[in-house]
């Protein structure tokens, strides 16, 4: 699996997740708020978005598994 | 000489129980400073009687009302709660509070921030001007809606350990342990995202005082730029770099 499937997985997943997030959820990052659908939009479309968000989750993801928790 | 020992623990005993003082600025005028100023009012209510606070809020959070109240508090800490940018703290008017202009203000008093990016160059600054301690975050701030009790809890951690006598470098590392626990107990209850954000958060928050290490640029580009030209550099540099990366459809 290449670096772009990875992203590809990890986004799909992220918009699996998403979908079912209530209608007032937000997420703030500095200045900037997605809702939910705004979420799923960015990932498509802000190449910069996209990256942060898959770089956290793989952060997020390894911290986890070496610390043991799943 | 036994009368100037004896002076001088009574001198400490006697300022010991002087309280302490703090200036508390939190502007709100977007979605994202509701909840930073929402924060900031936890934070009161956290300290109770512990502190004595000078409170610039909603439209006394502009710069001369800041600077007048730091000028006539010299003991005081200022606590910031609103957005930031690498080399300042923004106030109501959207405008600085404290940037690099008057950063002498934070000389020999500590400063808690919960803002994005000020850590970087403000808080390098205020320090290397004497400034005793500065706690904020190196990085853009995020936090999700649905976890706000939880990102209260994160940022209002490091002030309430130092209330309790912790040293910066303590509070550092409680405050941290504790983002830790946190996520953890986010990733239990399904809230990946809130925990993905406060990951990064944690990892972002630094203090800039004594026996701390500094925070080292990552990108070698980085490093290289501000042994070079110093941070002012980079941080134009940065702002002319993301006006260049602006999302792209």
């Amino acid at each position: 699996m290449n670096e772009k499937e990875c992203d590809r997985v990890i986004i799909d997943a992220a918009k699996k997740y998403l979908n079912d997030h209530p209608p007032g959820f937000k997420l703030f990052r500095g200045r900037k708020s997605y809702t939910a659908q705004q979420i799923i939009e960015s990932l498509e479309k802000d190449k910069n978005f996209r990256k942060w968000f898959v770089e956290n989750v793989l952060k997020l993801s390894t911290e986890l598994l070496l610390r043991g928790k799943s | 000489m036994v009368c100037r020992k004896r002076f001088k623990a009574v001198y400490r005993v006697v300022t010991s129980w002087k309280k302490l003082k703090g200036v508390l600025c939190a502007p709100k005028f977007d979605e994202a400073t509701e909840y930073s100023y929402r924060w900031a009012e936890r934070l009161q209510e956290q300290i109770g009687n512990r502190m004595e606070i000078i409170l610039l809020l909603i439209s006394d959070a502009v710069r001369d009302k800041v600077e007048k109240a730091l000028k006539d508090n010299p003991d005081a800490m200022l606590i910031h709660y609103n957005h930031g940018e690498e080399d300042a703290l923004i106030g109501q008017d959207t405008r600085p509070v404290v940037d690099l202009g008057n950063v002498n203000l934070l000389r020999a008093r500590e400063s808690y921030n919960m803002n994005c990016l000020s850590a970087r160059t403000l808080g390098k600054a205020a320090y290397q001007n004497g400034c005793l301690a500065y706690w904020g975050y190196t990085e853009v701030v995020s936090f999700t809606s649905d976890a706000e009790e939880n990102f209260c809890e994160a940022f209002n951690c490091g002030l309430l350990l130092r209330l309790e006598g912790k040293s910066w470098k303590e509070c550092l590392e409680l405050t941290k342990a504790k983002m830790t626990e946190i996520i953890d107990d986010l990733v239990k209850r399904g809230n990946t995202l809130a925990a993905m954000s406060l990951r990064e958060d944690r990892d972002s928050l630094h203090c800039w005082g004594k026996d701390i290490e500094e925070p080292r640029e990552e990108c070698p580009v980085s490093r290289f730029t501000v042994f070079l030209f110093g941070y002012k550099t980079l941080s134009k540099l940065r702002k002319i770099r993301d006006f260049l990366k602006q999302p792209q459809d």
